[in-house]
């Protein structure tokens, strides 16, 4: 009975990790070209998951049609945001780190209320696959495993584009040195556009699959965007595998805290998480110390 | 060009002019029989902006019909509101505005608890009675104001009704849980005693944190401490959360109770077939056999294009107490007025409005515990009220 619990538990935490990876991805995309902390990272993601819940609401609309929809307008204003607003920020370091941090704090704000005006302060969720398959001792949520399985999907699609495209290589090159990228003739600017749009449109899917798990409004956004800091932070900045190892280690942190301990603690666990890592291994679980 | 300007000064001095002519004696009319004008602040925005719209289409819907029958006092009414945004700070601005600068006649109550509680302080001080739809918690009432009325049922006695239905079943154990603020926490404080009165074992006891988001945990320990019944004092999105989670673990007690979650429309929109068996608390139904309430239930919807909610039907029973207050007491003179509110006994669309004379408590009113059945709410507790008896036990998710 026991092994079975652990097992139920361990089973839960890594489904949902999944969601978290694949924000997380999206985060990490944009901080690894563009070195900018999104903080309105979450806001993407609750609009999608809003977005995804009154489409539904109406018209009943499926996922993959909702998913694919979501990703293309998140695509657009994505790129958007970086023309309009993110490019125009000053050049040198120092500064551009706390403005562009100021900037989407901004933005984060701004989207929480236009989201309130489109969608109302309404908690909704998606009652989209609620059922559990049974599996011996385990009970496998259908929503979970369904949005772990289309975040794996996705994950492995970025990971493609990462290393056999030519954007890819060039995002790999911006975020690894922009001097040298420039050098070899990468279009810095269109990089880092179509990064933010990339990771904004990621976030976007996310939203899509988490509220298929929880129910949000719009003003949940923070609780992502913290939650995808969490993962990043255990996984390391800019690492991409690590951000995966993260989300697991979140999950599962999540789903055992929740048992063993109270709701109250699992809520902290994330945080907790991420300040022990920033103190003992700042460069992450898999990152190598002073990276 | 200079003509042109010339000309559009000319036009404007005529326009005016007209209208001074039109509109003056019409104004001196009006003056004679000027309309009562009842004051409030809704809110319209923020994060209560869903509800609060529906409270402020109650009130609207009852000033229509009042009008149409002949306004009260034989002048017409005029309902008043500004937007509070949900903040009980800009609420207070407002009725102050309400009274100093606009000079209403009457004020009614705002929407939620919290915005409630402050403004009820402008009330006392302006000596103006407020009946307050919208105030669930009994703390603004226990502070010796004189002037406020709670149009709504109290909060504490919501978990009496789902206790007393699982003794009739004869269930004998009980995993509570709840969010961790105010409102839950006092709905579930007397599940204790109340068991212990009944005969029966409290076997799970913890709350969750206000917007959680996963519920698996706290339900794998509720369906580990293997209860007859849950009884959760949930709002809408933490009811709606913790259902989902227990399909997920395919965890299906006898009976599920979920505080006022279930009692929002979009409970069954959000849960679908889901929904079904679940038991909360309303203030109130469309079915209820209330006085007037199915002409309510159908002037509302003709009227806003959707049904009302127990928000709306609060919203207007207040109005009608308001109205026929003002009725008995022939004038708008407020210290009668708040006599009259303390002691009338009516019914209203809620049920039997009656509160203590001594503290404006609400006495009358009864929570209602519906349950829903194949994708509809029925009331199905107090008994008197009930439309049709409990269906139970709660279907195991598998044979759905």
């Amino acid at each position: 009975m026991h092994a079975a619990l652990i097992g139920q538990l361990t089973i839960d935490g890594l489904l949902v990790g999944g969601v978290y990876a694949l924000s997380a991805l999206g985060l990490n995309v944009i901080f690894g070209v563009m070195r900018i902390v999104n903080l309105a990272h979450g806001e993407f993601v609750i609009g999608a998951a809003l977005l995804s819940a009154v489409l539904f609401e109406r018209w009943h609309a499926n996922l993959f049609v909702v998913l694919p929809l979501a990703f293309v307008l998140a695509f657009g204003l994505g790129a958007l945001i970086q023309r309009a607003f993110l490019r125009r920020l000053p050049e040198d370091l120092a500064s551009a780190e706390a403005t562009s941090l100021l900037m989407t704090f901004g933005l984060s704000y701004f989207f929480v209320g236009a989201w309130l005006t489109f969608f109302s302060g309404n908690f909704r969720s998606v009652p989209y696959l609620t059922g559990a398959w049974t599996l011996g001792p385990f009970s496998i949520a259908q929503a979970r495993l369904a949005a772990f399985v289309a975040s794996g999907i996705i994950a492995v699609l970025l990971a493609l584009l990462l290393r056999y495209t030519a954007l890819g290589r060039s995002i790999r090159a911006t975020s690894q040195n922009v001097q040298g990228a420039l050098a070899c003739g990468v279009d810095v600017e269109r990089v880092r556009t179509l990064s933010f749009a990339l990771g904004t449109a990621i976030a976007a899917a996310s939203g899509c699959l988490l509220i298929l798990i929880f129910t949000v409004n719009p003003e949940t956004g923070a609780n992502v965007t913290l939650a995808s800091f969490a993962v990043i932070a255990l996984g390391g900045l800019g690492n991409y595998a690590g951000t995966l190892v993260g989300a697991a280690v979140i999950g599962l942190a999540v789903s055992f805290t929740g048992y063993f301990a109270t709701a109250q603690v699992a809520q902290a666990a994330p945080y907790v998480l991420f300040i022990l890592v920033l103190l003992l291994r700042p460069a992450g679980i898999l990152g190598k110390s002073g990276a | 060009m200079r003509r042109t300007r010339l000309q559009v000064i000319a036009a404007g001095v005529a326009a005016t002019a007209f209208f001074f002519v039109l509109g003056g004696p019409r104004l001196a009319a009006s003056a004679a029989e000027k309309p009562i004008v009842i004051g409030a602040s809704i809110s319209e925005t923020g994060a209560y902006a869903d509800s609060g719209k529906l409270a402020l289409q109650g009130y609207q819907l009852w000033v229509k019909q009042r009008n149409a029958a002949g306004g009260l006092l034989g002048r017409q009414i005029e309902l008043k509101t500004y937007d509070d945004a949900s903040d009980p700070a800009t609420a207070v601005r407002l009725y102050q505005r309400l009274i100093d600068q606009d000079h209403v006649d009457l004020i009614v109550g705002p929407y939620s608890s919290a915005v409630t509680a402050s403004v009820a302080n402008v009330a006392q001080q302006h000596h103006m009675p407020m009946i307050s739809p919208e105030v669930a918690s009994t703390a603004p009432f226990e502070r010796g104001l004189t002037e406020i009325f709670q149009g709504i049922q109290i909060a504490s006695d919501y978990v009496e009704g789902p206790i007393a239905i699982a003794k009739e079943k004869g269930f004998k154990t009980i995993a509570v849980t709840g969010e961790d603020t105010l409102f839950p926490r006092s709905v579930v404080a007397g599940v204790d005693d109340l068991a212990k009165k009944m005969g029966m074992t409290v076997v799970f006891n913890q709350l969750y944190p206000h917007n959680a988001s996963d519920y698996s945990s706290i339900v794998e320990k509720m369906k580990q401490s293997n209860p007859d019944i849950v009884i959760a004092a949930s709002y809408l999105p933490d009811s709606v959360g913790l259902l989902r989670a227990m399909k997920q673990a395919n965890f299906a007690p006898k009976l599920v109770y979920e505080g006022v979650g279930p009692t929002e429309l979009s409970f069954g929109t959000q849960n679908g077939k889901d929904a079904d068996g679940v038991m909360g608390t309303g203030n109130w139904s469309a079915e209820l056999k209330t006085q007037g309430n199915a002409s309510f239930v159908k002037a509302f919807t003709s009227t806003f294009g959707h049904p009302p909610d127990y928000h709306a039907a609060a919203n207007y029973a207040s109005l009608e107490v308001l109205g026929e207050a003002v009725k008995r007491v022939g004038s708008l003179d407020s210290a009668k007025l708040r006599d009259q509110l303390a002691t009338l006994t009516m019914p209203t669309v809620m049920g039997t409005y009656k509160v203590d004379p001594k503290t404006g408590i609400q006495q009358g009113y009864k929570s209602l515990v519906l349950q829903w059945v194949n994708g509809k709410q029925f009331v199905i507790y107090p008994k008197a009220l009930a439309q049709q008896p409990p269906s139970l036990p709660f279907v195991s998710w598998s044979t759905r």
